[in-house]
């Protein structure tokens, strides 16, 4: 819960959320509240703060539980108190605040809030007070004043919110100037702006690639320019007559300037049925090849591409020069025809990518007939939604140049009208635009030229065959594009191999274009930028303190140390201990265990972490070695706190480690002259080095005869003294043990009972690194073998483990001969598991027969002579 | 499409002595920046910068080690990665020179085969306080082939160059792979076995 965190006096939090601002900006009210972010809650302290003109309400997320310092507040929102200000609680039968919420006109969103002392409901009812009397107050002097008298005459009159000049409703009220100051603590354009998204983790943030594309996109007018191209599009509906001897170069070359792209279509170039039915789709290479003889001889050009479908082309040459401008080319056809399938009519287009803006050039043969107007828009359409490039269709070109034999007749009956400035009057595809029926938001250039059909062929005369068919404009280019400017637009009379004649249009495109030198200087820009945004929004953590320390540590005690990590950085930050290497795949040393060991913290939560010290008899040897011959304190362990996509952090694990009759060998306990407990490790591990050379001071270890001789006084006759079950493992008594052995305290009572002696027995035995009965041959654990060799075999140990053994085996073997409820198979095992230690599972029952060998004859005669000799 | 923000990564290192400026050269090099309060890192911090080097942007990850004796066995777990390493010793500080040897062996050890080294020393503003000499510098970078120079994070002093000439070093080494968005799998092909013994005077 966050009842309660903030434990700082009220005095002391108002001074220190007064320090977030600016001298003439006073804090008058504080609150202390809580945010509820999905299953989270997130502290928030709420700020009434005034100035001379406005007052507003901040909100702070705090970067620890108890903020000590101004930085520890974040500004997480802020709710300038204006006409849309709200503050309601929700208030349910009790005077008791469940919660309230904030909203203002300048805040997006209404925030829901709930205070941190429900109990207390003084600090939420004064503020709100405070707040609701603000609001009423401000509320009064704007009505009653209107605003032709309102006195307060800004000083600078540059301004049109001061005095009576003030026509918008919210002038007085909140006007911008008012809560101008506000503007320092919302970092709008900041890059380490607070994303309250991202904070909770219900946004990811932009990684580094999507935010330089951002950036880029953001900065584009500081390098995009725009370049004019000359584009140059025709259209011929040639009725199926061969036009590859035909001279186009009226048609195709009629321009002053070199255009840099051609759109040049056709129509009609095979009327066969099986051109038909086939779909052909080749372009035809003889009419491409004369194009290409007939263009502007201003300039060198290149096909960039042909589409056919059946009678329709479209081929786009360009100028050399620009052809490394254009990164991208696709083209599509779509039949309409019959079935709206057939390849007699329809569209073929081409899409391309000029610098960085998208062109599209449609070509398109329409359905015919004066009464198939409906048919040609459904045609237009069709065409719009099937002609669909790979990641576009043709409305999402930034231009586009719908060209072709669009059929559109004239709705007109009589031929007396002959000047065609009327008779465009009567232009279906005109009457079809301004009625917004096909062609929506498409230009069209001013026809200044007579009617395109029908013309008897070689002529230009109107048709004459019994048809007798009306002129029309059947042939038009149209186009879509802010940036783009017709420049001529006029049909061919000199070529009449066709009932149509061919139309052109050229045009002045401006094409978004990359100023290189800009560009690298934007992009050298935005690099810094994304660069310091990377660096900026690594996922941090702060931990409370790095160094760990216990102290004094003892065998077999718990200890433990908590710390805190907080996460004040403003993305949530998701860590876990790591493993220390490659090879050491643990996290920490097997005696210290980390609670938790990784965990999510979202902006401003904190988590504390316990690490706990328990060295048993299993780990201690390895306790005692990392101390080595060090007095006091050592670095135990250093713990990799690691930050997902950030840093790591080492904590390291500080103690000393106190000597203890546990876990040292038992040729260093027979060389001992004093207490273990007045021992420094740098005596312990000279005597350690000497032992193995200098004669034993004692034949075996105290600690070990003073507890089997505890046991055989009083012990012998206990009922299930030696278990499986170590239930008396985990025992403060076992302590109490451990302190008089390690003080060697014979002179006071032994502070125990049976079963925890006994206990304390095994623990000793086990928790040397090396088991008693070592170096071992593995044969003799072979039940066949010569008991004679197994007793050779115990010959052969150390004297101190020799002597341990047959001490012990001794008093085992007495101990089942009295107990009559002591079971050999048990207590064999059980020392059969801590004498000899072996990885090998097979080796559990030989361990067992073997110590069952010893204890099941007595071997008091050996054990006599050994002695002597020992 | 639009181009990628860069077209290599490369992973560098920063390891010496505690107190010899590792991080400083860092905030230096990234952030363009210096702060004389020494805050000991404890654990590994990381920055990245985007450099140019032959048309090709490069983007540097750069690890800044603690450099305390205590946390050393745990800090040569993060060699394995580097492509670089840049040694830094502190020229008012004979202990932190004398330890090069030492930073040398670790990387022998720790690091992988063909990183390339730099070894920097630090704080040559503070000439008043110089008990290393830059001739010693330069021995000690000829003797292991390695490269050297001279730095002030303090004054910014080589720093740029220091970093733009050891990843230049690398880029030599790299087949002109394009490198993926992965992190850790930079793969760095060795050109030539022969390396000529590389160190430069600089320090102006």
């Amino acid at each position: 819960m966050n009842n309660g965190t903030v434990e700082n006096t009220p005095t002391f939090i108002f001074q220190i959320v007064q320090e977030k601002f600016l001298p003439g900006e006073t804090v008058k009210a504080v609150l202390h509240a809580y945010q509820r972010i999905g299953v989270e809650t997130s502290n928030r302290i709420l700020a009434l703060v005034a100035t001379q003109d406005s007052y507003a309400v901040f909100s702070f997320a705090l970067a620890c539980d108890k903020p000590r310092t101004f930085s520890d507040l974040v500004v997480d929102n802020i709710f300038p108190i204006d006409k849309g200000f709200r503050m309601e609680s929700e208030v349910r039968n009790t005077i008791s605040v469940l919660g309230f919420s904030l909203s203002s006109s300048q805040s997006a969103r209404k925030s829901t809030f709930y205070p941190s002392h429900p109990d207390d409901a003084d600090e939420y009812t004064s503020f709100k007070l405070l707040v609701d009397d603000i609001f009423d107050y401000k509320v009064r002097t704007a009505d009653t004043y209107p605003q032709a008298i309102v006195p307060p005459p800004f000083d600078d009159d540059e301004s049109g919110t001061g005095g009576g000049t003030t026509t918008d409703e919210s002038g007085f009220f909140g006007s911008e100037k008012e809560f101008s100051w506000l503007a320092r603590y919302r970092r709008e354009d900041d890059l380490l702006a607070i994303d309250r998204c991202i904070a909770d983790g219900s946004k990811p943030l932009l990684k580094g690639e999507s935010k330089f594309q951002y950036e880029l996109k953001k900065h584009e007018h500081e390098y995009i320019i725009n370049k004019t191209y000359r584009i140059y599009c025709a259209t011929w509906n040639v009725n199926g007559q061969q036009c590859n001897a035909t001279n186009l170069r009226p048609w195709l070359a009629a321009s002053e300037d070199p255009p840099d792209i051609y759109a040049i279509a056709f129509q009609e170039l095979d009327l066969s049925p099986k051109a038909i039915t086939l779909s052909e789709s080749r372009p035809d290479r003889s009419v491409i090849h004369n194009i290409m003889k007939s263009l502007h001889e201003g300039a060198q050009y290149e096909e960039l591409c042909s589409v056919r479908l059946v009678g329709m082309m479209l081929t786009i040459v360009v100028k050399r020069s620009i052809r490394p401008n254009i990164t991208r080319c696709e083209k599509q056809s779509v039949g309409t025809g019959a079935l709206n399938l057939m390849g007699n009519k329809g569209g073929v287009g081409v899409s391309l990518t000029l610098n960085e803006d998208s062109l599209c050039f449609v070509n398109s043969h329409l359905a015919a007939h004066v009464s198939e107007v409906q048919r040609r828009n459904e045609d237009f359409n069709e065409i719009n939604r099937r002609l669909l490039f790979s990641t576009q269709d043709i409305s999402n070109h930034d231009h586009i140049f719908w060209i072709g034999d669009l059929n559109y007749r004239l709705n007109m009956t009589s031929d007396e009208i002959t000047d065609y400035r009327v008779m465009l009057k009567f232009d279906q595809l005109n009457i079809e635009r301004a009625a917004h029926r096909v062609f929506e938001n498409y230009y069209e250039g001013e026809i200044t030229f007579q009617p395109t059909y029908k013309y008897d062929p070689g002529t230009d005369n109107w048709d004459s065959s019994e048809k007798h068919r009306q002129p029309a404009w059947c042939d038009r280019i149209l186009w879509r594009g802010d940036k783009i400017k017709q420049i001529v637009y006029r049909n061919v009379m000199k070529i009449q191999l066709s009932d149509h004649k061919p139309v052109y249009a050229t045009f002045l495109a401006d094409i978004k274009t990359k100023d290189e030198q800009k560009y690298k200087r934007v992009h050298e820009k935005i690099l810094k930028r994304v660069d310091k945004y990377e660096n900026d929004n690594q996922p941090q953590i702060t931990v409370e303190k790095t160094d760990l320390d216990f102290e004094e540590i003892k065998f077999n005690e718990e200890y433990f140390r908590d710390f805190t990590v907080a996460n004040n950085c403003h993305l949530p930050v998701e860590f876990s201990f790591k493993e220390k290497t490659e090879t050491d795949m643990r996290i920490c040393e097997d005696w210290i265990s980390i609670d938790p060991c990784y965990g999510t913290l979202i902006t401003g939560r904190s988590l504390s972490i316990r690490v706990k010290i328990h060295i048993k008899s299993e780990t201690v040897w390895r306790v005692i070695k990392k101390q080595g011959n060090h007095i006091g304190k050592i670095p135990l362990d250093i713990l990799v706190l690691h930050v997902k996509n950030g840093r790591d952090i080492f904590i390291t694990v500080m103690g000393e480690y106190k000597p203890s009759c546990f876990g040292l060998p038992v040729e260093t306990l027979c060389c001992l002259d004093k207490p273990i407990v007045d021992m420094q490790w740098s005596e312990l591990t000279e005597i350690q080095m000497k032992s193995t050379t200098e004669p034993f001071k004692i034949t075996m270890p105290r600690e070990i005869f003073l507890l089997i001789d505890y046991l055989y006084r009083v012990g012998m006759q206990e009922i299930n003294l030696f278990q499986l079950e170590r239930s008396f493992k985990v025992n403060d008594n076992i302590n109490e043990i451990r302190d008089w052995l390690d003080s060697c305290g014979a002179a006071e009572e032994f502070p125990g009972t049976p079963h925890t002696a006994a206990e304390a027995l095994l623990m000793l035995l086990e928790s040397s690194g090396n088991p008693l009965i070592h170096p071992l041959d593995l044969n003799v654990l072979n039940p066949d073998y010569p008991f004679e060799l197994c007793l050779r075999a115990i010959h052969k140990l150390s004297t101190p483990r020799k002597n341990v053994f047959l001490y012990l085996t001794m008093f085992l073997h007495e101990f089942i001969e009295q107990n009559r409820n002591a079971n050999i198979e048990v207590i064999a095992k059980l020392f059969g598991m801590i004498l000899i230690r072996s990885s090998h599972d097979i080796h559990g029952l030989q361990r067992k027969n073997f110590i069952k060998r010893f204890l099941s004859r007595g071997i008091f005669n050996f054990a006599r002579n050994e002695f002597k000799y020992s | 499409m639009a181009k990628k923000t860069y077209d290599l990564l490369f992973k560098l290192l920063l390891i010496g002595d505690s107190g010899v400026g590792k991080t400083c050269i860092l905030f230096r090099f990234s952030d363009d920046a210096f702060t004389s309060t020494f805050i000991s890192t404890i654990g590994i911090d990381f920055k990245i910068k985007t450099v140019e080097l032959r048309g090709k942007k490069i983007k540097l990850q750069i690890w800044d080690t603690a450099g305390q004796e205590r946390f050393h066995t745990i800090t040569t777990s993060y060699y394995r990665g580097a492509m670089g390493i840049m040694l830094v010793y502190d020229i008012t500080n004979e202990k932190s020179f004398e330890n090069i040897v030492k930073w040398l062996r670790n990387i022998d050890e720790h690091a992988n085969e063909d990183v390339e080294k730099m070894i920097l020393g630090n704080k040559c503003d503070m000439t008043d306080k110089r008990v290393v000499s830059r001739e010693r510098g330069e021995a000690i970078a000829r003797e292991h082939g390695i490269r050297f120079m001279e730095t002030s994070a303090k004054s910014n002093i080589n720093i740029d160059r220091a970093f733009c000439e050891l990843a230049e070093a690398i880029l030599d080494k790299t087949s002109g792979k394009e490198v993926n968005e992965n992190l850790e799998r930079v793969v760095v092909h060795r050109q030539g076995q022969e390396k000529a013994p590389a160190y430069s005077r600089c320090c102006s």
